[in-house]
């Protein structure tokens, strides 16, 4: 898919975990991991929201667009 | 899905009557001489003789393999939940199953009726409704296979 997950970078950088992330947002660590390989087909608005708000950044640190 | 439940233990019964149908038939007319023992002049006012009675065996037959599947179909929705892939599977094969009865059991009526010169009752509509059925099956095959596309997309969206 074009659409690429740059979440692994962002929480390398805010040196958080992926499992405090889930925590802080209200998700599960398997759906967080699906989130973060690119398996999943949609994203909430309400999830961006909380990812952006919990880590303090834009949408696009954590979304990024590349052509196949 | 107390209807499915209920549909279930329908063809459940409706299966065991089948089997017990069968059994009782065999049981008759291989112990009982008497048992739908007609002289060889009325056999031969039939297209197959002695042995036409078997064709209608046959489609009986073919509706038992596919009253199962739907039955096993319905389970795996008992089980797992109304979209899933199994069940669309097992309610293709059965609605296939019974497209291909009814269609052979209509013409299978309608040479007989040929054959006897338009002697034969009307009584076509068993099959029709056996059409029916089984164009619904596919139908609703078609529902739950984009059901559980669907289920899986929203199963997807974190």
């Amino acid at each position: 898919m074009p659409i690429q997950i740059n979440l692994d970078a962002v929480l390398e950088k805010r040196g958080m975990k992926s499992n405090e992330l889930a925590d802080i947002i209200g998700i599960t660590t398997a759906n967080l991991s699906i989130l973060k390989t690119g398996k999943a087909k949609a994203v909430r608005f309400s999830t961006l929201e909380a990812i952006c708000k919990a880590l303090d950044c834009q949408p696009a640190d954590i979304l990024e667009y590349v052509p196949d | 899905m107390k209807k499915v439940k209920i549909l279930y233990t329908v063809i459940f019964i409706s299966i065991v009557l089948y089997i017990i149908h069968f059994i009782m038939n065999t049981f008759l007319m291989y112990y009982k001489p008497e048992f739908l023992n007609f002289p060889k002049t009325f056999y031969s006012q039939f297209i197959f003789g002695y042995y036409t009675q078997f064709v209608s065996l046959f489609f009986s037959i073919l509706t038992f393999i596919a009253l199962f599947y739907v039955k096993s179909g319905l389970g795996v929705i008992i089980k797992e939940g109304f979209f899933n892939a199994k069940c669309s599977k097992q309610f293709k094969i059965s609605g296939n199953i019974f497209l291909i009865t009814g269609s052979l059991s209509f013409l299978w009526y309608l040479l007989l009726l040929f054959y006897s010169k338009g002697k034969m009752p009307i009584s076509g509509a068993s099959d029709v409704l056996l059409i029916i059925i089984g164009l619904g099956m596919l139908v609703i095959t078609d529902i739950v296979k984009n059901g559980h596309l669907i289920k899986k997309e929203n199963d997807l969206t974190i």
